[in-house]
């Protein structure tokens, strides 16, 4: 392996690009034209434009993909997470290529990407699952019948998918057909199959998800558990490692469940198996996520493995350390989104007129923002995460609180003073995070500017009327020219995967 | 003295600046604030306040503003009287349905000159893989579509226009 090409943009490809440099690879970005200003081209030794922002023109695109690679000379392809990375059909074509696949095999990732191969699979290893109900091509009819056998409320989720895409949740049977009917065009628009299962919805629950890494040779070693309860529209937006609701005993348990689920697998290199964990400390099997996760790197930071550099060594044959690595401290991530928290999520992509991203002991962002750059309509609305480590959970969380006040990004609206009032909440403070934090803790939120904050405003604008050196770049407008402002009565209806569930 | 409004959350606030040598004086209603800025680098300030000094960053684009004080972001727009008096006045451009994001139009669920129902589903949305549904806001005729499938839309772009119900029970509604 020499040249990687990373099959994907934003702060992955960022962070997958540095791991590639740390073990002396070169690295193949590729763009779509509305990413062709962003960070990851620049970074990368080579980069080649795929085709329009479209995913299907470009990041879904697996005919330009691969003639990337080929015309790059990369002879290992990275995926990322989202996009093809659980696509066994592009983990086929790069092989069939010739390539290097820096992931799990094709048909694995088959088996396990389809949740229901997933539950059949984990219950044979004596793992246990959610109830639900998995007829494939199931009509609306058959959906409908079960959902109601199942009893309400009912999760609705995309066959193929994960992430929080084609997810819905279904509280009142005359919500279900319209749920329905938009899970499954998501579930298309972002899988490529509108195919869907239904599970019961356990509430008041911890998402708890264990790391594995599983080499050619039939290793397969944990790396500890992640807790990744704190979730908006199903979409996580907190994670951290150690989980506060899981306890030695526990954690035996499910580690040793997760390593079950991937040796019945036939895994290869690294994996996440996900569980729901009830309040009576319950576990159950939720599905593999047969890639790199978002959240990865609170698990990099309480045991030092670097997740993409071990990927790298096991997609390269080297077998894994016989040293399981201790679980030290305690780490948290959070995800920033472009999206306006004040208002349902919505996504908010736009320009980054300033930035200014914190550092120092125990801080780590990964990121794919750059100033002057626009964040494009066309993808996931994250942009970057603040993982934070310290010895004890509380110290984490002090540092978290202070590394979020200390971000800056003006220009697309974000939902970084969001993300410090859950930090800053008692209930997180105590590690009381289920996944109805959000709902329960949080149900209503305005970012709530302080007079000072307005007071500056003012004096600022007074400010430059009268020394336009002293404003901002580009930001500068005379008060008499003002151009049309939003009507805040403009707007009607409601993202329908909005924070409220009505 | 100088009025600077400005609009946030949808809020229109006033404030009074004056200028006393360093010190800038800002009235809101009743409350006053005394604050010193002095400008370090474009886009950076250094704002002092009843005794504490802050680390101010700043950045804007026409009318839209954001600044960064004391860990927190405020967004914000200027807003100049005719937007103060649109925020306070009647909702009589609630007519004209606008996208609030930048988005592919995905779906058209009506067209023209068919009557709709109050929250009926008229036109989709998609940005960034979400789905945004806009809906009738009340019963009446749907004037002009002003989008196609597939067409990318900029925020605030007016998608339809929704007439009046062609046998109004009431008073005519506002243009």
């Amino acid at each position: 392996m020499r040249t990687v090409l990373i099959a994907n943009r934003g702060e992955i490809a960022v962070r997958v690009i540095r791991a590639c440099r740390e073990l002396a690879l070169r690295t193949v970005a590729v763009y779509s034209e509305a990413d062709a200003d962003a960070l990851h081209p620049r970074l990368a030794d080579t980069r080649v434009l795929l085709g329009p922002a479209a995913p299907r023109e470009s990041y879904l695109n697996i005919g330009r993909l691969i003639d990337a690679a080929r015309g790059s000379g990369a002879d290992a392809v990275h995926p990322g997470y989202g996009f093809l990375s659980e696509s066994p059909e592009f983990a086929a074509a790069v092989r069939d290529a010739g390539l290097i696949w820096i992931g799990p095999p094709s048909d694995v990732i088959a088996r396990l990407g389809d949740k229901r191969a997933a539950r059949g699979l984990a219950e044979r290893a004596g793992v246990p699952v959610v109830p639900g109900f998995d007829a494939p091509d199931a009509s609306d009819a058959v959906l409908t019948a079960a959902a109601r056998r199942l009893g309400l409320p009912v999760m609705i989720k995309a066959a193929a998918g994960g992430g929080g895409r084609g997810m819905r949740l279904v509280e009142r049977a005359e919500e279900l057909l319209q749920a329905l009917a938009a899970a499954h065009r998501e579930a298309r628009a972002a899988f490529g199959s509108g195919a869907l299962l239904l599970e019961r919805y356990l509430p008041e629950i911890h998402h708890v998800e264990v790391q594995v890494l599983a080499d050619e040779h039939g290793g397969v070693s944990t790396l500890g558990e992640r807790d990744c309860s704190v979730q908006r529209r199903h979409q996580k937006i907190i994670e951290e490692a150690p989980s506060p609701c899981v306890n030695p005993a526990l954690r035996a348990q499910i580690t040793a469940a997760a390593a079950a689920v991937a040796r019945a697998a036939g895994y290869v290199n690294a994996g996440t198996v996900e569980f729901l964990v009830d309040a009576a400390g319950q576990f159950y099997f939720l599905e593999v996520n047969t890639r790199l996760q978002v959240e990865h790197p609170v698990t990099e930071a309480v045991t030092g493995v670097d997740l993409v550099k071990a990927q790298l060594r096991i997609a390269s044959g080297a077998p894994l350390d016989p040293e399981p690595a201790p679980v030290r401290g305690h780490a948290i991530e959070c995800r920033v989104y472009a999206e306006d928290p004040a208002d349902g999520f919505v996504p908010s992509p736009g320009p980054v007129w300033a930035l200014d991203e914190p550092a120092g002991p125990g801080i780590r962002i990964d990121s794919g923002l750059r100033t002057g750059w626009r964040v494009p309509v066309a993808y996931d609305p994250l942009l970057a995460k603040v993982i934070v480590w310290d010895r004890t959970r509380p110290e984490a969380v002090a540092r978290m609180a202070e590394a979020l006040r200390r971000y800056v990004i003006l220009g697309c609206t974000t939902n970084l003073n969001f993300l410090e009032d859950v930090v800053g909440h008692e209930a997180f403070v105590r590690g009381d995070t289920t996944t109805r934090f959000l709902e329960q803790h949080l149900p209503s939120w305005g970012p709530g500017a302080s007079g000072l904050q307005v007071a500056a405003a003012a004096a600022l604008e007074a400010l430059f009327d009268e020394q336009p050196g002293a404003a901002p770049p580009g930001g500068r407008v005379a008060i008499a020219d003002r151009a049309e402002i939003r009507d805040p009565w403009d707007t009607t209806g409601r993202w329908r995967m909005g924070a409220r569930h009505a | 003295m100088r009025e600077i409004a400005l609009a946030a959350a949808g809020e229109t606030v006033r404030l009074a600046v004056e200028r006393q040598e360093d010190v800038w004086i800002i009235r809101r209603g009743t409350q006053t604030y005394q604050i010193a800025l002095a400008a370090l680098d474009p886009g950076v300030y250094l704002l002092t306040y009843a005794g504490r000094s802050y680390l101010v960053r700043a950045a804007g684009a026409g009318v839209h503003r954001a600044l960064h004080l004391d860990g927190r972001t405020f967004v914000y727009q200027l807003a100049g009287p005719e937007a103060a008096r649109r925020g306070s006045g009647p909702r009589s451009r609630a007519e004209n349905l606008t996208v609030p994001m930048p988005g592919v139009v995905t779906q058209i669920a009506v067209h023209e000159g068919e009557a709709v129902a109050p929250g009926q589903v008229l036109v989709i949305v998609e940005a960034m893989k979400m789905e945004h549904v806009i809906r009738a806001p009340r019963a009446g005729v749907v004037r002009t579509l002003h989008v196609r499938p597939g067409e990318q839309v900029e925020g605030g772009t007016v998608v339809a226009e929704i007439g009046p119900d062609p046998a109004p029970a009431g008073g005519a509604p506002a243009p």
